[in-house]
This record gives C-alpha cells, sequence and structure tokens, in this order.
C-alpha cells in the first residue's frame, strides 16, 4: 500500500492548478489522471507519437499551454501517475488504482477530486447510429488523434460550446453545415446584462459568432435535431423548430450529413465523490447531482474536497480558481502553509470565483436543458444505450411501480449496463419526475459501487489485492 | 448585438450542393503532416494501415468504418459516441478479449480487432 500526502485524481484545469498552488506551497502531490498526459478535457494533448501534427486550435489554447507548461516545469517536485484510472474509493482515503502496471490501493492524507464532467445528450430517434457522437467526442478525435471525424457535419444542441466545435472542424477543413442550438436568440438576449458581467468571456463567446459568420455557417437558434436516419450510418438529420421548452413545433427540415455532433451540456463526474459519502445535492443548472461544498471547495466526507466541474459545471476558469483553493486549503490541513500566508493567498481567489458567478449563471440559464427534449425520444428509442431499452419498456417498467431506481433497474435492467447509468440515469430520472409529479432531487441519483472503470479481474483475484483490501474495509 | 445574429439565411442552407461527391464518402480524414510511425493491424480480417500514438478508434475511422459493433438485444449498429472511455458504445474484440474500448486502446501493430455482433457477443463485466 501506498501512502501519500495529498492526492489529485484529474489533471485538467482544475486538478492542475490544484498541483501548482500546493506544490508551491511546500506539500508532497501526486497527480492522477488517466489520460497519458496533462491537460483534461478543454487543453488535451496529443500522445507524444502524434504531436508534431499541428491542428487549429482554439482562443483558450495559449493560457492551457501556460498552465501545461507551469506544472511541468514543477514535475521533478510532483509525482505524476498517466494512465493511471482511479476505479474505486475505501474509508478513510483510501484509492483503489490501475496503474499501466497492475494495481494499487493509495492512502491519502488529503484528497482533491478533480474529475471533470462529461456530455449530455437527450435521447431522440437514431441517436445510437454511428455518426452519430457527441461535440466533445469530435473536439478530441480532432485535438487528440489529429484526425477529422466526419465531412458533412451539423453541431446541434445547446451551449457555447458548440460554437467552440462548430469553428474547430471547419478550421480543420470540414464542412460544417450548421450549428443547431436549442436556446431562442431572445434567452440569449434577455441574460445580456448580466452577461456584461464578464466582458472578457463575452468577447470570446462575440469572437465564435463572427468565426461562423465568416465561414457562412448558419446558426439556427430556437431549434432542435428531432431525428437521425441512415442505414447502418448516418446519412440525414431532422430539425425542427422548437419553443421556449425545448419542444418541436414543426417547420421540419432535412439535412444530408455523415456526422452529427449532438451535445446538451455538461453532467459533473462523481462517482468517486459519491462513493465517500459526502453529502450530494440537486443542482439542475450546475449539471444534476454535485457534493455539497463549503467556500473553501471542502465536502462533508473529511480530507476531501473537490474542485472544478466534478462539483458543478462552471468551465475551465472557474475549474481553474477552484483547483487553487483546494490545492493551498489542503497544504494548509497538511500544515504545509501558514495560517497566515493561506489567508493572504486564497483572499483573492475567493473574491475571483465570486465575481465568476453572475456570468456563469446567465449561460447556465440561457443553455438550461429544456423540459421538451425529453419528449424527442419516441417509445421504441433506446434510452439505455447498454441495455438497449426502449422508451416504452422503461415507461412500462415505470407503471409497474418502478418509480424509484432500484426497482426501476430491477424491472428493466436500466442503468445495469457497464456506463452505470451515466448515459440514461439524467434522462431517466428526469421522465420518471415528470411521470410522478416530484422533482428529480426525489427521486435520487444512481448507486455506484467500484469498480467505475473496467479493471481486469485476474488482478484482483490475486493475493496481495486480498490482503491489501482487507486491510481497507 | 450584431454578434449575436443569425447568418443570413440563403435559398437552403443546410442543404449546399454537394461539390465533391467522392470526398463525402469518406467519413474520418487523418491531418496532413508526418505521423511518425506506421503500424498495421487487422479489423475483421482487414488490414488496416495506422500510426503509433492513434487509438483503434481513430484508427478505424481514418480508414472510413464507422460501425464497429452490432448490439446484443436489437441489432443496433454503433460506433464512436463519447470518445472519452464514458459510454462503452464502442466496444470490440482484441486479441480475443471481448467488451474492449476502441476509443482508449492504442493501436500496435499485429493486433487482431474484431467487431462484435449479436451473436459473439457476451455479457459486459
Ligand atoms: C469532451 C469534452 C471536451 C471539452 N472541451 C472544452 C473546450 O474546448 N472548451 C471549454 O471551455 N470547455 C470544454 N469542456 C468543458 C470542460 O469540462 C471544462 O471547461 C474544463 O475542462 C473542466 O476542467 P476540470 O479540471 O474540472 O475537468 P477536466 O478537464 O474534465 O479534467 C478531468 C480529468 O480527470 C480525469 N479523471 C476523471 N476521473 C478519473 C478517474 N477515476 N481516474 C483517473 N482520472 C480521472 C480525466 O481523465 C480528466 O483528464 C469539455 C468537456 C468535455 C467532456
Ligand atoms: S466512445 Fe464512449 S467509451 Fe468509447
Amino acid at each position: 500500500m501506498m501512502q501519500r500526502d495529498l492526492v489529485i485524481v484529474g489533471a485538467g484545469p482544475a486538478g492542475m492548478a490544484a498541483a501548482i498552488a500546493a506544490c508551491r506551497a511546500g506539500s508532497k502531490v501526486t497527480l492522477i489522471d488517466e489520460n497519458h498526459a496533462i491537460g483534461g478535457q478543454i487543453y488535451r494533448q496529443s500522445p507524444a507519437a502524434l504531436s508534431g501534427l499541428s491542428v487549429p486550435t482554439d482562443t483558450n489554447a495559449a493560457h492551457g499551454k501556460r498552465l501545461i507548461d507551469e506544472l511541468e516545469s514543477l514535475k521533478e517536485q510532483i509525482e505524476w501517475l498517466p494512465q493511471t484510472s482511479v476505479w474505486g474509493y475505501f474509508p478513510d482515503r483510501k484509492l483503489a488504482v490501475r496503474m499501466r502496471e497492475g494495481w494499487q490501493i493509495i492512502t491519502a492524507q488529503q484528497v482533491i477530486l478533480a474529475t471533470g464532467a462529461y456530455e449530455y445528450v437527450a435521447p431522440f430517434p437514431g441517436w445510437t447510429l454511428p455518426g452519430v457522437m457527441t461535440p466533445g467526442g469530435a473536439q478530441s478525435m480532432l485535438k487528440g488523434m489529429k484526425v477529422l471525424p466526419g465531412n458533412r457535419i451539423l453541431i446541434a444542441g445547446s451551449g457555447p460550446f458548440l460554437l467552440v466545435v462548430a469553428a474547430l472542424l471547419h478550421a480543420a477543413g470540414g464542412n460544417v453545415v450548421g450549428v443547431v442550438e436549442t436556446a431562442r436568440r431572445r434567452d440569449a438576449l434577455t441574460h445580456l446584462p448580466a452577461l456584461l458581467s464578464n466582458p472578457k468571456l463575452l468577447l470570446q463567446g462575440r469572437y465564435y459568432f463572427k468565426q461562423l459568420r465568416k465561414a457562412r455557417i448558419p446558426l439556427h437558434w430556437g431549434h432542435v435535431v428531432t431525428r437521425a436516419d441512415g442505414a447502418g450510418s448516418l446519412e440525414r438529420v431532422t430539425i425542427s423548430a422548437c419553443d421556449s421548452a425545448g419542444k418541436p413545433c414543426g417547420n421540419f427540415s432535412t439535412v444530408d450529413v455523415d456526422t452529427l455532433c449532438v451535445g446538451y451540456g455538461f453532467i459533473p463526474r462523481t462517482e468517486l465523490t459519491q462513493m465517500t459519502r459526502c453529502e450530494m445535492e440537486y443542482q439542475e443548472l450546475l449539471g444534476g447531482w454535485i457534493p455539497r461544498l463549503d467556500q473553501r471547495l471542502s465536502t462533508s466526507a473529511s480530507g476531501i474536497r473537490v474542485a472544478g466541474d466534478g462539483g458543478g459545471v462552471a468551465g475551465a476558469m472557474v475549474a481553474e480558481l477552484e483547483g487553487a483553493v483546494a490545492g493551498l486549503t489542503a497544504s494548509h490541513a497538511l500544515g504545509d502553509l501558514t495560517d497566515k500566508a493561506y489567508k493572504q493567498q486564497i483572499t483573492p481567489l475567493t473574491r475571483r470565483l465570486r465575481k465568476s458567478q453572475t456570468f456563469r449563471m446567465a449561460l447556465d440559464r440561457i443553455y438550461q436543458i429544456r423540459p421538451g427534449l425529453l419528449d424527442l425520444a419516441c417509445p421504441d428509442t433506446t434510452i439505455c444505450r447498454c441495455e438497449e431499452i426502449s422508451r416504452k419498456e422503461m415507461e412500462d417498467g415505470i407503471q409497474f411501480g418502478g418509480t424509484n431506481i432500484s426497482t426501476l433497474k430491477v424491472i428493466t435492467r436500466i442503468g445495469m449496463g457497464p456506463c452505470q447509468g451515466k448515459m440514461c440515469w439524467p434522462t431517466v430520472s428526469r421522465m420518471i419526475a415528470k411521470k410522478e409529479g416530484k422533482s428529480v432531487a426525489e427521486i435520487g441519483n444512481l448507486r455506484v459501487r467500484p469498480p467505475i472503470s473496467p479493471i481486469n479481474m485476474s488482478d484482483l483475484l490475486n493475493e496481495s489485492f486480498i490482503a491489501e483490501s482487507s486491510e481497507s474495509s | 448585438m450584431d454578434a449575436m445574429n443569425d447568418v443570413d439565411a440563403k435559398a437552403d442552407p443546410l442543404n449546399p450542393p454537394n461539390d465533391d461527391p467522392a470526398k463525402s464518402r469518406g467519413f474520418g480524414r487523418r491531418m496532413k503532416g508526418d505521423r511518425g510511425t506506421p503500424v498495421t493491424f487487422t479489423f475483421d480480417g482487414q488490414l488496416i494501415e495506422a500510426f503509433e500514438g492513434e487509438t483503434i478508434a481513430a484508427a478505424v475511422l481514418a480508414s472510413g468504418v464507422r460501425m464497429l459493433r452490432e448490439t446484443d438485444r436489437r441489432g443496433e449498429p454503433r460506433g464512436l459516441f463519447c470518445n472519452m472511455g464514458i459510454c462503452f458504445d464502442c466496444l470490440v474484440e482484441i486479441n480475443g478479449a471481448t467488451n474492449q474500448r476502441a476509443c482508449q486502446f492504442s493501436v500496435a501493430d499485429g493486433l487482431k480487432i474484431k467487431s462484435q455482433t449479436s451473436q459473439s457477443m457476451e455479457p459486459c463485466p
């Protein structure tokens, strides 16, 4: 078993900033990520073998490079574990990790979970066809693999991220035929005053609108993708105008594309956080279930902090600030930072975090997941991609008394596949809530059980594992 | 806020004439440049050329193939979806081991990849 002072899970902006802050404060830092390189989603780096190839970048690349360089300059002092997945959490800050070779239990005095987010896609007919993928998936195919994932591409869903991906795929030579945005233009205009609170980010948004215009990529506000069709893979997408609830309201048109990138925003990755048994709460606008955090990003579980999108989706800039706050706070808790130095460093950070709220909340409102999206799925549309459960089967399950997670799981097998409900539960819980006239919070969250990512069973069955896990129970 | 304006919608903005029909048939396209060390592997017996550092998902896509498997129950075609290891849609058989995520596994010389069909698929772990 490895004993460590501070373990940070996730090397995106939040984890990197936490590592830098804690390392500069004099703490011994162990940084873990399942990726081969630091960067996380937004500042994703290519594998070394492909890093010589240049592809178009976005406006954040320069900032990301500075952050990466700063962390690289501290690498001698930091224990960096790439290609290492944390697949379980056990009481008293024991982390079960699968490394490139074998596995380990790491016991940490302080833990920062900076596990980021994944994309939400509301089910619609044809969403399982090859050629339909998430915008972030397409982006990382280009950024990481230097492969343009399609030829004629439609981007759809909701959020400013769609514009980033559209501009990027266009710059790389993709034929981006349009961006379909559920929010209506007037939703954006209503929140303009709040958006003015952060001129820098607003200008960044403006930059992307301009890029799209220059590229003659039409932006269809107040529209949704209602279905995707094709024999064996995607050939055609149908879009429609929608009302304020995101419900299609006619004016259907079809477009021939080979690739549809569709995403309605982000959902925090909270499996590890949940396993610490800290208090969780449901915050619709922050992406769903998140840990209850104090101002210093501490959860109710001792020695566990959560920073970045994993604690509530708020974007890369906030993630970085939160990472720094969590890193300093962990150093302080370890006794590596005096009260005075801690206070001095933390105050400007928390002030900036507070200031970023107004802008973020406006964005969240404009691009919220609208209830009408739930009705895009037809009775035979697959809801649970792993177990292939259709909407009708799910609704029959609810009818049969599956109005809570565990019963519905038993009746329908929903959420029992390898993704452990990450793809379907945000939809299913909303659908149950709607049917039962309850809030999504009342329906509750899925339980997670280790392993949260695949591990080799033969690794688990060797003797040292049994010895170590019994120590950890 | 003119920045918020739509692009002028011309006749049929969503369906511009297809300038190069041949091009539209290939799906994934490698960006030009030196990719370093080539490797070859097979996908359902077909020899696929790829480059070190690429994931199986990227290499298969760049070879123009998008369907990675057929589902167990309804026989639906599936391919790459999240490209970040979360959705488990990209499952393939790698050198005999089933249910491996193509987006998380790097190519190597001589790998034997098979797509899973409703017959070949074992229950997921
Ligand atoms: C695919 C994708 C692309 C995105 N692209 C952009 C973009 O271009 N611009 C933008 O503004 N926002 C983008 N976002 C939103 C993005 O989440 C935030 O802007 C920002 O990256 C959040 O930073 P973070 O540090 O909280 O998380 P992330 O950057 O997501 O970093 C989390 C890290 O934790 C690692 N991790 C998670 N769980 C484990 C585990 N159990 N074991 C080991 N490692 C683990 C992940 O591999 C990841 O590297 C993207 C999101 C996604 C999902
Ligand atoms: S595409 Fe989602 S796990 Fe590979």
